[in-house]
């Protein structure tokens, strides 16, 4: 049913990114009533959280179990370092607050499993943050789903973002990878993101994988021993087949963020979709190397996002993606990097245990 | 001027006889077929003299008249015309794959070796005007080390009677002999080597192959047979240490707007690639060396269809031999 409440948010920690955080500060709905974190985070983490909450005008909270007491919140946002994601969102849960998390779900299956008996046991919400709300995700799956090339037969996603991340490989400097710099592999992180299209738009699990990962660019990629570039062979459900390219490929490799497509084939046609389009193309004196040319047009994707969890909290429905659906990606990748490791064809863990 | 004999005037042929027609090299001495209608239809537009029948009786009647030969017959055909081009001394340009098995395409290379004839296979898409260009921003350096290539190509399921044989793969070889076969060798071409590991699924009409080489570097092609019509599709990205290239349809189409969806439609390169392929075989003729690519490359691009389809058959990767040798 819906209603008018306006829901109280706390953030827990803003070690990742305060993004997450501010989409729900403009929103009528939401109410972001303060940051909070451990006190045993590190100091750079603390500097963070600060940060944010003063950008916020809202107190700041070294301790989360006070800060949920104090501040009555219904929502927490986790933004922390992905170890401890688990932490945080089950602390959250088991207090009765709705979850919105920051990727990766969890480092390991495991902590994604107790974070989903956590959610499910309090019976509260959990959204993973997801990119299932740009329009053009939205628009292929309504013609997906409105059968407009058949039934999908398989499903290839490129995912590249032009960033750099320190020096190069090949490279003769050196350089102090910073503290806040996580070392977590590219397919770790950002392999959420089109994993979600996959079970956005075709509603369709992913059963086995094959992978090459390598770190092809990044000293400090090298250094952590994780990959900044992967190929991923993907068998589905009912027979379908797909593929993933990710990785971060620096920065002078696109124009824009990367090309981020994805292609979709059906018994009755095939589509290729462009994520950042609509976009404009700008070119002009004064911009750096490291600006943008191509912006997107589109700056309601974060409030769709919001909308549509204000929506499943209204309503008690799923939210775009849930605790278990993200725990499946967290699967998928778990499995994909043990293929790379392994050499080896590897099933997805698709049992969700308890806790 | 090297005069040429075309087997096969169905599929694919006119862009062919065109390629030689504009070709200062080359001329078309004899378009060739078992259907009078195709071998007609070709000597129209080229002046070359049809032939109906047999080209081992061509060749032994008319051996005089011809420098070398063109085959673009169906695929379980070509070893029986490559054989008869070796063995009546001619050069041989052959449409891909040399053959239907790596074993047989080995003796072809065999028989060319020991006859001294130039053999060489059309995989096409190295003449590609934008493949070439992505192989000469690596050749230039400005990529860097190649790390990954990643290739989608969509195309119309074969309808026409012609090249009905496509949909037979007895005939064919299947879609990883017949058609992925491009995207195998334009791999092995930008990446300047052998994979050590293949890994391969497919779906009705639908192949994907997944490559590894030995300096951790990575390729993933999809191939789909199963557009309802029209136009296919093409992407191609090589993303290396310093930069990335995308020779891509879906940067490079035009907009048509006639009522209702827009349409969308590629600029033709595949003339211009098959032009240049003419051009490589004749100057290869003249110069009396090794045209490119030749049977190695061709026998390496088929033993990993080889593996692909163990791949798909097994469920499970597919080790390759380290030594580049083993590919010979």
């Amino acid at each position: 049913m819906p209603t008018n409440k306006i829901y109280r948010v706390l953030a827990l920690s803003a070690a990742k990114h305060e993004y997450v955080a501010t989409a729900f500060t403009n929103h009528p709905r939401f109410e972001v009533v303060g940051v909070a974190d451990d006190t045993s985070a590190e100091s750079w983490i603390h500097q963070r959280n600060e940060a944010l909450a003063r950008d916020l005008s809202v107190p700041y909270e070294r301790d989360v179990g006070k800060a949920i007491q104090r501040l009555a919140p219904d929502v927490a946002v986790v933004s922390s370092e992905a170890a401890r994601h688990a932490s945080l969102s089950i602390r959250a849960a088991e207090a009765g607050l709705h979850v919105v998390q920051d990727k990766p779900m969890a480092p390991t299956v495991d902590d994604c499993d107790a974070i989903v008996h956590a959610v499910e046991g309090a019976n509260v919400h959990f959204l993973l943050w997801n990119r299932n709300t740009h329009p053009s995700i939205i628009d292929a799956r309504n013609m997906v789903r409105a059968g407009e090339i058949g039934t999908p037969q398989s499903v290839h996603i490129d995912f590249f973002f032009s960033k750099d991340a320190g020096i190069l490989i090949d490279s003769e400097e050196e350089e102090e990878i910073p503290a806040s710099w996580l070392g977590e592999g590219e397919l770790t992180v950002e392999g959420i993101y089109p994993l979600a299209y996959i079970r956005y738009i075709l509603r369709l699990d992913v059963e086995r994988v094959f992978a090459r990962t390598s770190a092809h660019f990044f000293k400090r990629h090298a250094a952590r021993g994780v990959e900044d570039i992967g190929t991923v062979t993907l068998e589905l459900e009912n027979g379908a087949i797909g593929s993933l390219c990710i990785g971060r490929i620096g920065r002078p490799s696109h124009p824009n963020l990367g090309e981020i497509r994805i292609h979709i084939t059906g018994t009755n046609g095939a589509m290729v979709v462009a994520e950042p389009k609509p976009e404009i193309a700008v070119h002009a004196r004064g911009l750096k190397a490291t600006d943008f040319r191509n912006r997107r047009t589109d700056e309601t994707t974060d409030r769709k996002q919001v909308d549509h969890f204000v929506s499943a909290l209204d309503e008690g429905l799923d939210t775009l993606l849930t605790a278990r659906e993200g725990r499946h990606i967290a699967a998928i990748v778990a499995a994909a990097k043990t293929s790379a490791q392994s050499g080896l064809a590897t099933e997805v863990s698709r049992k969700t245990h308890d806790h | 001027m090297i005069r040429l004999a075309l087997i096969g005037c169905g599929r694919n042929a006119s862009v062919l006889a065109d390629a030689i027609d504009a070709s200062e090299n080359c001329e078309l001495a004899f378009a060739i077929d078992i259907h009078k209608q195709a071998a007609l239809n070709i000597a129209t537009t080229t002046h070359a003299e049809p032939y109906v029948g047999d080209l081992a009786q061509l060749l032994q009647q008319r051996s005089q008249d011809i420098d070398a030969v063109v085959v673009n017959t169906p695929n379980d055909q070509h070893a029986q015309h490559a054989s008869a081009a070796i063995s009546a001394g001619k050069h041989l340009l052959i449409e891909k794959p040399l053959a239907l098995t790596s074993e047989t395409a080995g003796r072809l290379h065999d028989q060319a070796r020991s006859s001294n004839t130039l053999l060489m296979v059309a995989h096409t898409f190295r003449f590609m005007p934008a493949i070439r260009q992505v192989r000469r921003a690596l050749d230039a350096g400005e990529l860097g080390r190649p790390g990954m290539l990643r290739i989608h190509r969509w195309l119309p399921l074969s309808t026409d009677s012609s090249s009905g044989w496509e949909n037979d793969t007895k005939r064919s070889g299947g879609l990883a002999i017949h058609e992925s076969i491009h995207e195998i060798d334009q791999a092995l071409w930008l990446f300047d080597g052998h994979p050590n590991q293949v890994h391969a699924v497919a779906a009705p009409n639908h192949i994907q192959i997944h490559l590894g080489f030995p300096s951790g570097a990575m390729a993933i092609f999809n191939v789909m047979a199963g557009l309802p019509s029209g136009e296919g599709y093409y992407a191609l990205t090589l993303i290396g240490s310093l930069g990335s290239a995308y020779a891509d349809d879906h940067h490079n189409m035009q907009l048509v707007y006639r009522g209702g969806r827009p349409e969308a439609f590629a600029t033709y390169q595949h003339a211009l690639g098959v032009n240049a392929q003419i051009e490589e075989f004749s100057a290869a003729i003249t110069q009396q060396r090794q045209p490119n690519p030749g049977a190695p490359d061709a026998i390496a691009a088929i033993k990993i269809a080889e593996a692909t389809n163990r791949s798909v058959l097994t469920g499970e990767s597919v080790r390759m031999p380290a030594d580049d040798h083993a590919y010979e």
